[in-house]
């Protein structure tokens, strides 16, 4: 297909940080080689748990960070070729946190306007129309432009800094867990809303989430990472029907969904919690793996495609070392 | 939603007061804040307005009328000199108390007012740097803040009144550059909490020039602490300037500082005690009103309070 | 027998001078050795507080009522607070939701966890100490003994909340309160505290609350269910029950706004709840939901909506027969 329109190709990112007092600082692989791509109008999912780096690889695709390796095209061109402006009319991001993400000390319009200003777009009467149109549009009454942000509620918050994000009409939109700070309730208000702006927009969605329901509800793809590395690429439906990588098959046990007389099912994770600091050798994910072999922790796997799933991590699946199980 | 018999009644959806309706509310429902501001405005205005209000000329002297006892004095141990006249008395060259304390509060607030603004500045300035650029600019005003840490104010002092000569303008000049340290370390540490703020990262992604983010994401959320921190910066510099005058290192009789005062009385202090007494006073008043302000500026200015 | 925690007309109220506040209003529940009571709801629905005013940990000026407040049939009200620190710990024990927050960062895993119980049976160090490492490795912690001497920051958030939960049982509490106890965790971690604490539950035969916002959670780990809106119980019943047959218009709408794989169409529209929670100062009258309800009706208000009992343990907040309850919630059920 040719109508990718936002492409991160074997992008790596790694921070300096410190270990403690008077001890070296370290090197953190945030993100070790990851590829990814969106299409025009598509939802695509970017699932892990916290510190696996999608946060990082988000920055990335706004273009606040620099790929240490690898490179970011947007619309075919590599991204750090662009002005920051030239990248903000076509991806724009949603945050988590409805509260840190408004200025406390803003009015609602002058918030949902700052694109357009930033960007020298129409007078101020003007931008005055479009942010009412845009109120209008994600569901907010217009009376509340003149207000603080502490005067409104969790998903209104939302729904304003959705209403920023769109104002420039962008293609893309990264959305980092845009409801898993609210109430059940406003989730599903918020998830309905972005499904019609899409349809109606025809916005291309990266939804970063660490809640599989909701990827499977919004996205036709999803990317599941571990540890800085994109592990399993698959079709959603493929993802719940049968997934492929034993930590997605962990991550989808972990699915509570309300179905009483289920019981909390047994990860068999083990304690043992992914530091991106000393990552393990080999395979990063075998010292929390139930079916890890003798390979697992000398050889890192090579991605390798496996029926319809599109690309998987795991020596379960190479063709090439076949050992016997410990 | 609700069928039409059902009258859209309000269930406890209280309408959201106003952002000045509840900024009004607490500041005149905060005792400390309102004495403090009460205090301040009388001094303000006497400073202002001292040539109307002072009876006397602060600098001529009267020598057939020296160390006469305040007013107070008449009445108490009945005390022949002392009357109206003189409402606070004279000192030991006959100048009236009263009006020299007057001119006093124009020497305490500029010298504190213009200390702080230029310390505040360069102190914001500093601060906020580090915090939003980091890196090398961080270290380097951590250095210029240890530096300044190291440096021991009142000995700074002397030498620089010793090579320039007490004058006011040395005194604010001295003072504006020595007390920035607290806003830079109180600006650093604000300045990178809200540095790291997702309403920062989209005014990045949206390519928001560093002058903007500064100046209209973050600036506005840091002005609580730094209103705060400029009180307390204040006071300190009024007391500053009252130690150093003390000491002979600050401003030159005949100017009426409140701290000259002070000094100019240590010969007198125990036979005639007011003459220390009323410029302790003065000064003590100053400053509690300065820190009843600060404190309360804080109070009411927090974002989330005890409803 | 008599119920491990029994609860009736447990009230909290801040008195203010533009009106006093009221987050929990009325709550009776009553919970049995070895079974789960969830208490489901929204943020501001005053389940915390519930809790906090279970355990007396609420605010100094905030007041509880309650016609009877009894834990293996001791009533709670009126107690001094050093008989109330005497039963904390020893019968009931609180996990949080925030595990960092909720260790002291000054002090070692080890000393924490000794000094709860050494708090309640004066034993000395080294049984203390066997003691914590005992429940170190029942929580599933390894190498309990080396973990004793680290300090929380160094432990990762699954598990700090692993030593939470070993810190509350080590007395042998009868009743557990879990205040969102996995909230701040990741998924996968979630899945194994949860699971955890429902099998030490069935060993240690265990009363437990757990306070949650997650309807996933509810239906996997609950024997029982309490859904509260604006400061009241709307809807109690057996897991079971209140899942499959829900009778409150909230719960059934709360069920609809959930999206579950393989029931739910993808990029179809999730079910919503309009408007917004009212503010809980003075009296509301009527039903709290009726603003936000789509089948209120004048019946709704002004006079305060009664729990309607089904069955023993069964009930549900709403004026309408359950019949037709029912019915309107046959395509929320799970």
């Amino acid at each position: 297909m040719t109508d990718v329109v936002l492409e991160a190709r074997d992008v790596h990112c790694s921070f300096k940080v410190s270990t403690g007092f008077m001890r070296p600082k370290r090197l953190l692989r945030a993100v070790n080689g990851v590829s990814l791509n969106l299409r025009a109008g598509e939802s695509v999912g970017l699932v892990g748990e916290s510190g696996c780096g999608k946060t990082t690889v988000a920055m990335m695709l706004l273009g606040l960070i620099r790929p240490a390796r690898g490179e970011v095209r947007l619309d075919g061109l590599p991204m750090h070729e662009l002005d920051q402006r030239d990248i903000a009319r076509r991806v724009q991001p949603i945050f988590q946190d409805p509260y840190s993400s408004l200025n406390p000390r803003k009015r609602i319009a002058d918030i949902i306007a700052l694109p357009l200003r930033v960007h020298r777009m129409g007078s101020t009467d003007d931008r005055r129309k479009k942010v009412v149109e845009m109120m209008d549009m994600v569901g907010l009454s217009p009376r509340y432009a003149d207000s603080y942000p502490d005067q409104l509620s969790g998903g209104q918050r939302q729904r304003v800094a959705i209403a920023r994000a769109l104002i420039m009409r962008p293609r893309i939109v990264i959305c980092d867990e845009p409801t898993s700070s609210l109430d059940v309730s406003m989730q599903s208000q918020i998830l309905n809303l972005l499904l019609d702006l899409q349809r109606e927009l025809g916005l291309a969605y990266l939804l970063i989430s660490h809640n599989l329901a909701v990827v499977e509800h919004m996205a036709v793809r999803a990317y599941v990472m571990y540890l800085g590395r994109v592990v399993e690429e698959t079709d959603s439906e493929q993802l719940f029907r049968a997934p492929a990588h034993p930590y997605t098959r962990a991550l989808l046990a972990s699915v509570l969904t309300p179905e009483p007389g289920r019981g909390v099912p047994d990860t068999h994770l083990g304690v043992a919690y992914a530091n991106s600091i000393d990552p393990p050798s080999g395979c990063t994910f075998h010292p929390r793996c139930t079916k890890a072999m003798a390979v697992c922790s000398t050889i890192v796997p090579h991605p390798v495609t496996h029926g319809a799933t599109r690309h998987v991590e795991c020596h379960l699946y190479s063709e090439a070392p076949n050992p016997a199980p410990v | 939603m609700a069928d039409p018999g059902f009258p859209p009644d309000t269930l406890g959806l209280v309408p959201m007061p106003s952002r000045r309706a509840v900024l009004s509310r607490r500041v005149f429902s905060h005792v400390g804040l309102l004495i403090g501001a009460g205090l301040i405005a009388v001094i303000v205005i006497m400073a202002i307005f001292a040539p109307v209000l002072a009876p006397y000329d602060p600098y001529a002297q009267d020598l057939s009328n020296r160390r006469i006892p305040p007013v107070w004095h008449a009445w108490i141990n009945d005390h022949h000199k002392a009357s109206w006249a003189h409402p606070f008395g004279t000192d030991r060259i006959g100048r009236d108390y009263l009006s020299r304390i007057i001119y006093g509060a124009r020497i305490s607030l500029l010298i504190g007012t213009l200390a702080m603004l230029i310390s505040g500045t360069l102190g914001t300035a500093l601060g906020v740097a580090a915090g939003y650029f980091g890196g090398r600019i961080d270290m380097f005003v951590n250095f210029l803040v240890t530096t300044r840490l190291s440096l021991p104010l009142i000995l700074v002092c002397l030498v620089i009144v010793t090579l320039f000569g007490g004058s006011i303008t040395t005194i604010i000049l001295a003072l504006g550059f020595l007390i920035w340290d607290r806003f830079a370390i109180v600006m650093r540490s604000v300045t990178l909490q809200i540095r790291n703020l997702d309403y920062v990262t989209v005014a990045r992604a949206n390519g928001c020039s560093s002058a903007y983010i500064i100046f209209r994401e973050i600036l506005p959320n840091v002005a609580n602490a730094l209103i705060v921190v400029a009180t307390i910066e204040m006071a300190v510099a009024i007391l500053l300037e009252a130690v150093l005058s003390f000491l002979g290192l600050g401003v030159k009789p005949p100017l009426p500082s409140w701290g000259l005062m002070i000094a100019e009385a240590k010969t007198d202090m125990f036979f005639d005690a007011w003459l220390i007494g009323i410029p302790g006073i003065a000064l003590f008043v100053l400053i509690l009103a300065i820190n009843l302000v600060g404190d309360g500026l804080r109070d009411v200015t927090a974002p989330e309070r005890r409803a | 027998m008599t119920a491990l925690l029994e609860v009736d007309g447990l009230s909290v109220t801040f008195p203010a001078t533009a009106g006093d506040f009221r987050p929990v209003r009325d709550v009776s529940f009553s919970v049995d050795r070895g079974e789960t009571l969830c208490i489901v709801g929204e943020s501001g629905c005053g389940k915390s507080l519930t809790a906090l005013a279970l355990m007396g940990l609420l605010p100094k000026w905030a007041r509880r009522d309650a016609r009877r407040l009894e834990l293996q049939g001791r009533d709670l009200v009126g107690l001094t607070e050093r008989q109330l620190a005497d039963i904390r710990g020893r019968r009931m024990s609180m996990v949080f939701q925030e595990p960092m927050t909720s260790l002291n960062p000054a002090y070692t895993v080890g000393e924490q966890l000794s000094e709860t119980y050494r708090r309640h049976y004066l034993s000395r160090r080294g049984v203390a100490r066997d003691r914590a490492i005992y429940l170190l490795e029942t929580v599933g912690i390894t190498a309990a003994a080396s973990r004793l001497r680290q300090y929380p920051h160094q432990l990762s958030g699954g598990l700090r909340q692993r030593v939470m939960i070993a810190m509350a049982l080590i007395c042998e509490p009868n009743l557990i309160i879990a205040d969102e106890p996995t909230t701040a965790l990741d998924v996968t971690i979630q899945a194994q505290i949860l699971h955890l604490l429902s099998a030490l539950q069935k060993r240690f035969g265990m009363g437990m609350v757990l306070i949650t916002h997650d309807l996933g959670i509810v239906a996997r780990v609950a024997t029982r269910v309490a859904v509260m809106y604006a400061g009241q119980i709307v809807e109690t019943g057996t897991v079971d029950e209140v899942f499959a047959n829900p009778l409150h218009p909230y719960t059934q709408a709360l069920l609809r706004c959930i999206p579950v794989p393989g029931r739910v169409k993808r990029g179809e529209h999730l079910g919503s709840i309009p408007g917004a929670v009212p503010t809980l100062m003075g009296d509301l009258g009527g039903c709290h939901f009726r603003n936000r309800c789509a089948y209120a009706h004048a019946a709704c208000a002004p006079d305060p909506i009664l729990m309607n009992e089904v069955t023993p343990g069964r009930g549900y907040r709403c004026v309408v027969p359950a019949a037709i309850c029912a019915a309107r919630g046959h395509g929320a059920a799970a």
